[in-house]
Formats: C-alpha cells, structure tokens, sequence
C-alpha cells in the first residue's frame, strides 16, 4: 500500500473525538500482524512493537486518531438539525459544506442566498448556532428516523492528489500520524517501542495521559499536524511551517515546553541521516504532549509536526514527501534516541 | 431517461458563463431525439422539438444553462492564484472550498485559501474574492503557470448528493434543473397531441446578464415563451410566508412583466390536473430577475410567463431541491402547452 492509499484510507473514515471506533478498528486490522495490540478503557490503541533489541529508555510515538467535527445538539419542528464544534473550526469553513452523519446519511450546511443577504452579512462570520443541517426531512418526527440528539457529523471531502506531490482530504490532522506510525509499525524495528494511537485530542486532550500510564514512557514522541502558513501573502517570518520542506521540531506551544535536549538531539539526528526537517517558527497551539508531559512523575516529550495547510476544514493538504520523511525520521529517531 | 440521472449528467457538466461549451456538449447530446438543434451566436443550444404551420402560435421554453464561477486573474510568486467571479459568488462559503480549474490540458485541483486565523488582527470578517487565493499544490509561479494560465475557468466542488425524501444537492442546480425539467416536458410534448411549434433554448450567460437569452430569443421569434429559473425555497433561516415550500410544486405569479393570462391558464392546468403548485412569494418590480426581462421585449413583445422551482442555498455548491418537484413542473407545461397554445 503506498503512503497515498494508506492515508486516503484513514481519512475517509469518520472519526470524531469520542467517535474513533471505526479508525482504531481499521489501525488495529493494519498492524495486528505486526506487533501487540490492546485497546484501553478510553479507546486508546496501544501497540507494542518487539525490536531486536530492549533500549535503556522506553520509547512511547503517538498521534492522535480523532477528528474536529460536529455534534447534534437539537432538531426543529421543520427538521432541520442544530449543532455545536467538536474541537477548534473555523465557523467560516462549515457554512456551504457537505458532512456525513454518524448513522453514514449525508446533510448539508445550509446559509441564506447571497440575493437575501444585507452587506452586514456577507462581512460578519455567521456563528455556529445559527447554522443548520438539511438532511432533506420532512418534519422534526421524519428526521428522527435517520438521527439521534448526540450523533457526531464529520465533513465530507474527496481525498484526491494534486498539484506537486500533494493530498487533499478532511482529517488529515493526524491521520497522517497515524499513517506514518503505521508504516513503521509495519516495518522490522531494531529497538522495542510502543506506538499509541490517541482518542480525544482535539477536545479536550483527554486520552494521551492514559495511554502513556499503561506504557510509562521515559521518552515520548508526539506525532502531529500543525498550520503551515506559508501561502498567499503572508511574510516569511509569519510562515510558522513550510510544506516541503520535512517535518517540525516543536520548540514549545501554548501549554508544554518540550524537553530542550531531545529537541537539540532530534535536529542531530535528522541531519546525519539526511532526513529533510524544519523548526516550527511559532509557539501557537497545544498537542498530546502537554498531557503526556505531567503523567505520573514526568515525561520528557519530542513534538514531530507535519506542515498541513487549512487544517480543521473538509480540505486540509500535505506534501506526501513530507509524510515519508516522516515515518523515516521517526525510525531514526527510536534508534538514535534508544542509549 | 431518469429526471435524476438527466438532473446527475446536467449540473456535473462545466459551464461557467460565456464558457458553457462543455455543458452544451452534454445537453446536445440529451435532446438530439427531440428535433433539430443549433448552437447560437452567443452559445445558446436551441432544439426544434415541434414544427407547426407558421399561422400557428409558437411556444419557446427556455431555461440558462450557464454556472457561476470564477477565473484565474493572476498568479503569485510563490504559486497561488488570484481569482475573479463570474456571476455571484457567496463569498461568505468560500473559505476551504475545493475548486476545479478546467483546461484543455484536464482539470487541475485547488483550494480556496485565505489569511490563515492566527494571523488575523482584529475581529474575524468573511473575507472578499480579492482577499482569497486558490492553492493548486504547486510550489511556484512557473510551475502552476505551465498548468493554469490567466483566464482559466473554476468551479466549485459540488458532487450530486441524494438526501432523503426525493431531496437532492449539487452545484449548479441553478438553472441546469430548470433545463431537465423544460427537457422531459418536451419529451412528453412529442407524443402528445399539439398545435404549435415548440422550441426548447437553453441559454448561455443569464449569470452575467442574459445576453445569451436576448439574442437567441430575437432569432426564435416565439409567439409564448415559459422562462424556468429557480426561485428561493424556504429554509430556517428564511420565513415561510416570503418563501415557496420545497416539494410544493413550481411557482408562479401573474405580477411584474409577465402575461397574466399565461399564468392564470397554468393554475387552471395544475388544479385541473391535480399538480401541485404555490404562488411566487418574491414580488416583482415590473422587470425580471431572470432571462425573462430579455425575452419578454424582443422584437414586437413576446407572452412571457415565468416559472420558479423551489431551491434552497441559491449560489452554493450545495444547491438543494426536490426532484419531483421538476417532474410535476414538466407535466404542467406539458399539459398547458397541449391545451392552451393553439
């Protein structure tokens, strides 16, 4: 399976935080063979890979299966249904869309006509709870029949390739992750490590800490997506990633300061084995590492992000050689870091 | 055919306006067992469905069978396009949206892309077509350039997509379900008994001004003419009483410039024939939003009724509607073309 099929397959599943059943069973299902599996109380996946060799620190990767997404909150009398965010989206994103209730029905974000619009309108975002979704019911009784008050809605988006080497698809904030800690789980390991695939990152971060009590790492590593804002006109220094231009090394965010030394020591490793990487130049956002950071008496944390544009919308891109350069830096990594 | 699959094959065509080739393409095919059909100057398909003796009323049904859009303008440094509308555009959708440039070389990818929000100084607004770009993935100007030259034509993403209750979403409903509809009426006209000739026009450009409609109308020279446009359909956001119901049938209105006696003739057909139908709830100021106003005073004047189909999200890649709404709306036509047109 090439890196394009494998993360066209993970983000085509709907997987919104609290939601993730059907991507773990679809992980589970990649690296049964490969390694140990177990899914813990909150629905982490937690897989032990057998290297050749046991290394002097436990080594934990993780990225996150969840997604940003929706949830009914209510139905009216016509049958139209209100929702609220799942994680952080841009309500400007969702007006006009099409997503994919959980129950697999697709519904519509619907807005008023451009011709019924005041200027006012068209300048200010409309806000989420003046939104609705039209699954084409009848009445609040006929919409009934297809949806349940607290189902999750995912958008809907057609994963394709295109220009330079580039995928367009919804979720890949961290399906990609996820792909690349596949791949290497798929691969023949020289040192053990243990690769958690996290429930509820984008809301709330509520799943990483438990998956790293059962592992209790010395070393985590936190796969992840992070903005790249290096398009249309924004200046050099305001461009926080660069697609193309191989994974980030995150100095810190808005809540965890990764651990200084493995930051240094990843930069190194990265150049003797020639694996394209890059520094995130902004101190914006929070991963799983915040929480993996305090577990228990402390872990020191590595955050690997890919350089993702127009993340948390249905059509999130990457660069697939960012995602390979990826998987092979985190190789070298679990080695390098090992003694 | 299926109005469904007619509906599927129109709306998924390409025809930005003053571009329509490729819908028209699309369409020829789909009416070349109606009668004769001829491409305008302007780009209007127009299909001779029945030849009557020139003594006879003749009826012109006409629907635009052009898009909205947008074209490249210009292309940065870096590889990202700027764009300008054709036609309008909901800028207030934009963001995020995937788009589709069509050349000749084949259709290229992008993404609508805007000032990144953690870069955004003040208070969030929804930002214009000026300040958007289109990101087709490539890293730059020369590159993107060898794919995409300045006046490439975009659409937006907009797959068909069933909802429940007979209820679909596409682009470009507006006005290519018009067009399947004013298709099977005319399917249903050739093997019914008439007395007049009947001319179905598709027309280009009604986006940007009905050019294509004004011109391909002078050379018809109808007698009757029935304009399908689409009309606002009530949604939550929209109150019922100034907007018709989804899956109430067409609308019509003997107001504005229209022949009343036209629209009162087709009440008559509706309830004689048990076909839903509700009133045009938007008033008229005596010209009309649609390729109507171009068709009406051509030549000597033409008996121009208007007829809206019910359409929620008007301008957006998930224009919604009810397909048997444009099934009872041929079948009206059908029966007072058959009954009143002689």
């Amino acid at each position: 399976m090439t890196t394009f099929e494998l993360v066209k397959a993970l983000c085509d599943i709907d997987g919104v935080s609290g939601a993730e059943d059907k991507v773990r069973d679809y992980i589970e299902a990649q690296v049964k063979d490969y390694c140990d599996c177990k899914v813990d109380a909150r629905g982490n996946l937690i897989c032990f890979k057998k290297g050749k060799k046991t290394p002097a620190k436990k080594i934990m990767l993780s990225a996150h299966m969840d997604e940003v997404g929706f949830v009914v909150t209510g139905i009216d009398d016509d049958g139209f249904l209100r929702f609220s965010t799942v994680g952080g989206i841009d309500s400007r994103v969702v007006i006009g869309k099409r997503v994919r209730l959980e129950s697999g029905i697709p519904a519509i974000v619907g807005t008023k006509p451009i011709h019924m619009q005041s200027a006012d309108e068209q300048n200010t975002p409309l806000k989420i709870s003046d939104m609705y979704l039209d699954i084409g019911a009848k009445n609040k009784e006929d919409a009934l029949e297809s949806v349940s008050l607290g189902d999750t809605a995912a958008f809907f988006s057609n994963t394709v390739l295109f220009g330079n080497d580039r995928i367009k698809a919804k979720a890949l904030d961290d399906r990609a992750g996820c792909a690349c800690l596949i791949q290497l789980l798929q691969q023949e390991a020289e040192y053990d490590f243990t690769a958690c695939f996290t429930v509820c990152e984008e809301c709330g971060k509520s799943g990483a800490d438990n998956a790293a009590y059962s592992v209790q790492p010395d070393i985590a590593i936190v796969v992840e997506c992070t903005t790249a804002a290096d398009v249309h006109g924004v200046g050099e220094l305001d461009q926080v990633v660069n697609q193309g231009k191989g994974p980030a090394f995150v100095l810190m965010d808005t809540r965890c300061i990764y651990d200084r030394a493995l930051f240094k020591k990843g930069m190194a490793i990265a150049k003797e084995h020639n694996v394209p990487c890059q520094v995130k130049r902004a101190t914006s956002g929070a991963t799983d590492a915040a929480v993996i950071q305090t577990m228990g008496a402390g872990v020191k944390v590595m955050g690997v992000s890919m350089p993702g544009r127009y993340i948390h919308s249905a059509s999130s891109t990457l660069k697939l050689s960012d995602i390979d350069a990826t998987t092979q830096l985190l190789g070298h990594l679990v080695n390098g870091l090992a003694d | 055919m299926e109005t469904f699959e007619l509906l599927t094959a129109l709306t998924q065509a390409t025809g930005v306006s003053g571009e329509e080739d490729h819908v028209l393409s699309v369409a020829a095919e789909l009416v070349k067992d109606l009668g004769e059909t001829s491409i305008s100057t302007l780009k209007s398909l127009i299909c001779k469905v029945k030849v009557a003796d020139p003594s006879k009323p003749h009826i012109m049904l006409n629907a635009h069978i052009d898009e909205i859009g947008m074209l490249v303008r210009g292309i940065d440094k870096n590889g990202f396009a700027k764009i300008a509308r054709v036609g309008g555009i909901d800028r207030r959708m934009i963001m995020s949206s995937p788009v589709i440039a069509h050349t000749e070389e084949g259709e290229f990818y992008g993404v609508v892309g805007s000032t990144p929000p953690h870069l955004i100084k003040g208070e969030k607004k929804n930002p214009t077509l000026d300040e958007v770009y289109v990101d087709f993935g490539f890293d730059s100007k020369e590159e993107c350039e060898k794919h995409i030259p300045i006046g490439t034509i975009l659409t937006f993403e907009g797959e068909m997509v069933e909802l429940k209750n007979g209820l679909a979403a596409s682009k470009a409903m507006d006005d290519r379900c018009c067009c399947a509809s004013l298709i099977q009426a005319c399917r249903l006209l050739k093997d019914m008994d008439t007395d007049c000739s009947i001319t179905l026009m598709l027309s280009s450009m009604e986006e940007v001004g009905g050019q294509g409609a004004q011109t391909a109308t002078y050379g018809i020279d109808p007698t009757h003419a029935i304009v399908m446009d689409v009309t606002f359909g009530s949604a939550p956001d929209m109150s019922k009483e100034k907007f018709a119901p989804i899956g109430g049938g067409p609308t019509l209105s003997g107001n504005g410039a229209q022949d009343s006696i036209m629209a009162k003739q087709l009440m008559a057909t509706a309830k004689k024939h048990k076909l839903p139908f509700s009133l045009e709830p938007s008033g008229g100021n005596g010209v009309s939003g649609t390729d109507a106003a171009g068709v009406v005073n051509r030549r000597a004047g033409v008996r121009t009724v208007v007829m809206g189909l019910p359409l929620r999200n008007m301008h957006t890649p998930v224009e919604v509607l009810s397909v048997a709404d444009l099934d009872n709306s041929a079948k009206l036509i059908a029966e007072f073309v058959a009954e009143y047109i002689r």
